[in-house]
């Protein structure tokens, strides 16, 4: 009886950890869902929209800045360096401080009209797509792009070519004259991009797991988006192979050292939300319940409390343009976590607990981030709206069958 | 009953899922660790004769001379200079580190040279080295290199070049001829003086004032910096730098707790954040507290969680048929790197145990074991490799011959010294 009576203590300090690995203790998962506060995002209307709209719309027209000369330390540059000629007619992708927010910033106007085509802003949205994607300007992204070599050759691989395929699926599955045109137009650079995306993916070895640009996760998450609506079977079967070989046996995704620095990922949350896209709902379960702690634990905490943009980083260069303004990808971080969150619960099985708590901890990221959105001056506002705009779609789409 | 052994059975499985996941918490089983070291195949450790060094050296030799590219116009995407740029006029009057690619491989190949003929001053490839010594090093090299990094910059985000990693290479190289017994050595520690005065003084406040320490397995990695900057600054007596180590070590990670192991490498690693930190902080916390520490932050070395340093690191899917051929071997020369690291973090983190401790021999086995497929695949990455995957082959063969010197060796005390014709020419 004494042992039966020391194991039933063991037992307790047991089933507590074994609820670590499980997804079924509903209890606690309905107590913790009591505790979090309830939020409200502000509503996504009309007003809304316009006001994300001004930001893609003022910046795609705003030439990237000259980049940092070198520093010169056994080369010397002769001259300064000059905006290449007639750039609007050979480029498509010059605005937005670089070029991987010059096409996102694309991608956010036009899945906004394609919504909502009686918005106050459509034509001048539209006027912006007929203007940037022309047969010149693509052709002078191809020259550009297939004569890139040596150290230059990862220019904007993969975080830009993820964006420029979502891009493309989203026009592509748009139903509307301008939309076709500039589907046409786009079209030898998605053939492109694709093939180099898929490439890309078998060359790995192993993921990237940073909260960056590169993260593996996030990048393989955006060029699904293109294969759902393009319906390109052959990159959708690399990226869930690659999914599977990369991502496949992780366990205990380290949450508590999220965020580092300058993250406007959760590289925990970026490769959960993945996962359920490309395992069944019951697979899916399962592996979650190995990947992410439960969510009432201390190490899955983080995800409800703010983030502290203003102090969070090493004063990276990355986000931060002046002492004081918070970090714009800290910013960033609070929608990426949104949606995740958003897609972590639609991977699940309706019935399961944890949905709505997800659900719970996607508005109160999503309403940080809209508190934040224009506090980090243009190092936020060439991007930010996009992340918005991200989150505020998978909402709308509702509980969608993979 | 039916109750009761369902419940125990309820109990088994959580132990076992607690085993999995919170053993690092725990104290590691010395009767487990014995029988794993039993399951490890027995590797012989390479041989590192002059046969080797002069393989490792020769390769620090060929690219200390080969300038560094031109800088890519990275603007020309909308931002186009009209006329290329040019090389510095006489640059190799005037610049000490301008071969092997970067400037940080360029110190850390000049390191490589030096040790090499330290510990061998015979070695057949002496006089090249020498050569490079001096040629590099005069005195209008070492001012225009104290020039360049003390000039106004035109933005002040670009006083950052090669802080910390190629600070922390100059450093350990200054340090190690400071301490060093050849006459070259002198003559190289004089060379660096100012260079390493400047470096040291600002990687002083760059270590205080860091919020977080920067964690992946990348160059900027700060427990990797600290260790190369604490084997210079122990042979260079350089207190105060030793002290921000110190400090800063204990203030960055003191707490941190259940390394994520099973989440190494990354693609573009060359460093494991976990063993570096361990291995680092066996350097910096008295033997008791280390012991502690390292229970919460590895896992056992017979876990699920630590397998994935016992093997080899997987290089097959790199592709080099591509346009990005020359980034794709970087990265697989990298990885090459990261198992010389590894080995090398693996026998600084058992010098640290104390004697009698049975994971001495399982991480020591493990470490022949990761060099061992370093050595395997040490031309598989063309000159990507070359310029600076065999530093960290020699880091391990130093870091396998002992720990690193606390302090610099006694010097030969003149002609009656007991200690002075060891090292005569």
């Amino acid at each position: 009886m004494r042992v039966v009576g020391k194991m039933l203590v063991l037992c307790a300090v047991c089933a507590a950890t074994l609820a670590a690995a499980q997804a079924t203790d509903s209890a606690k998962i309905a107590d913790y869902l009591k505790s979090l506060p309830t939020v409200k995002p502000p509503e996504y209307n009309e007003a809304t929209r316009l006001a994300l709209a001004a930001n893609p719309l003022g910046c795609e027209d705003h030439p990237h800045a000259s980049m940092r000369s070198s520093t010169e330390y056994l080369w010397k540059r002769q001259d300064k360096p000059q905006l290449a000629e007639d750039y609007e007619h050979h480029r498509a992708f010059y605005g937005c401080l670089d070029w991987h927010s010059g096409v996102n910033s694309m991608w956010m106007m036009v899945a906004l009209i394609k919504k909502d085509p009686s918005i106050a802003v459509a034509p001048g949205i539209k006027n912006v797509l007929e203007n940037h994607i022309q047969k010149s300007n693509i052709d002078g992204e191809m020259d550009f792009f297939t004569h890139l070599h040596g150290v230059g050759a990862d220019f904007e691989k993969p975080y830009g070519y993820a964006w420029l395929l979502k891009l493309y699926g989203e026009i592509k599955s748009w139903d509307d004259p301008e939309a076709k045109r500039a589907a046409g137009a786009l079209e030898p650079m998605a053939t492109w991009f694709a093939k180099a995306f898929g490439e890309y993916l078998k060359s790995l070895n192993y993921p990237v797991r940073v909260g960056l640009h590169p993260n593996t996760a996030l990048d393989m998450g955006f060029v699904l988006d293109y294969t759902a609506n393009t319906r390109d079977t052959v990159l959708e079967s690399t990226i869930r192979d690659t999914a599977k070989r990369l991502f496949g046996n992780d366990k205990h995704c380290a949450t508590a050292s999220e965020p580092v620095f300058a993250d406007f990922a959760s590289p925990c949350l970026a490769e959960a939300a993945l996962m359920g896209r490309v395992l069944s709902s019951e697979a899916y379960a399962k592996w979650l319940d190995d990947f992410l702690p439960p969510v009432y634990s201390e190490e899955f905490a983080l995800y409800g409390k703010d983030i502290d943009a203003v102090h969070g980083n090493n004063r990276d260069t990355t986000g931060t343009d002046e002492e004081g303004l918070p970090n714009a990808h800290l910013i960033g971080l609070n929608f990426q976590r949104a949606t995740d969150l958003e897609w972590i619960a639609k991977g699940l099985p309706a019935s399961d607990p944890r949905v709505a708590a997800y659900r719970r901890l996607a508005e109160i990221n999503a309403k940080q981030g809209y508190d934040k959105i224009g506090q980090a001056g243009y190092l936020g506002t060439h991007w930010l709206a996009t992340y918005a705009l991200m989150y505020e779609n998978l909402l709308e789409e509702g509980p969608a069958k993979k | 009953m039916k109750t009761i052994s369902g419940m125990v059975a309820i109990c088994l499985a959580g132990f076992a899922g607690l085993a999995a996941q919170s053993l690092s918490a725990q104290n590691s089983d010395p009767a487990k660790v014995s029988a794993y070291l039993a399951t490890l195949p027995n590797v012989a450790v390479p041989v590192f004769d002059e046969t080797k060094q002069e393989a490792l050296a020769a390769l620090a030799i060929s690219c200390s001379d080969r300038p560094q590219e031109a800088p890519l116009n990275r603007n020309n995407y909308l931002w186009v200079y009209q006329k290329s740029p040019e090389i510095l006029e006489r640059y190799d009057r005037n610049r000490a580190f301008f071969g092997c690619t970067n400037w940080h491989d360029a110190a850390a190949s000049t390191w490589m040279m030096m040790s090499i003929l330290g510990q061998n001053p015979k070695i057949r490839l002496a006089s090249d080295i020498k050569d490079i010594a001096t040629t590099h090093f005069r005195k209008a090299n070492i001012d225009g290199e104290f020039d360049f990094f003390n000039g106004e910059r035109p933005e002040p985000g670009m006083n950052n070049f090669e802080r910390p990693y190629g600070y922390a290479w100059l450093l350990k190289l200054y340090g190690e001829a400071k301490g060093g017994l050849l006459p070259d050595d002198r003559k190289m520690a004089v060379a660096l003086a100012p260079l390493a005065k400047w470096m040291s003084e600002r990687l002083v406040f760059y270590f205080y004032d860091l919020k977080f320490p920067y964690r992946s397995g990348v160059e900027s990695n700060t427990a990797w910096t600290m260790s190369l900057v604490l084997d210079g600054a122990n042979l260079s007596e350089n207190t105060t730098l030793q002290a921000a180590v110190h400090n800063n070590a204990i203030r960055l990670f003191g707490k941190d707790k259940n390394c994520a192991t099973n989440f190494e490498p990354q693609n573009s690693d060359l460093i494991s954040s976990c063993l570096t930190e361990a291995a680092l902080m066996g350097r910096v916390l008295p033997q008791d507290e280390y012991l502690k520490w390292l229970d919460a932050y590895l896992p056992p070395v017979y876990s699920d969680a630590f397998q994935g340093y016992v093997k080899p690191i997987d290089i097959s899917h790199t592709n080099t048929t591509g346009a990005d051929a020359q980034i794709q071997e970087l990265a697989r020369a990298r990885l090459i790197a990261l198992q010389f690291q590894r080995a090398a973090g693996m026998m600084t983190i058992s010098y640290a145990l104390p004697k009698d401790d049975p994971r001495i021999a399982v991480l020591r086995r493990l470490a022949t074991m990761n060099a061992t497929w370093g050595y395997e695949k040490l031309g598989l990455s063309g000159y990507e490799g070359q310029h600076f995957l065999v530093t960290y082959a020699l880091l391990y063969e130093n870091a396998a011959k002992g720990p690193a010197p606390l302090a610099p060796p006694e010097k030969p005390k003149g002609k009656d010294g007991a200690a002075s014709d060891t090292n005569s020419e």
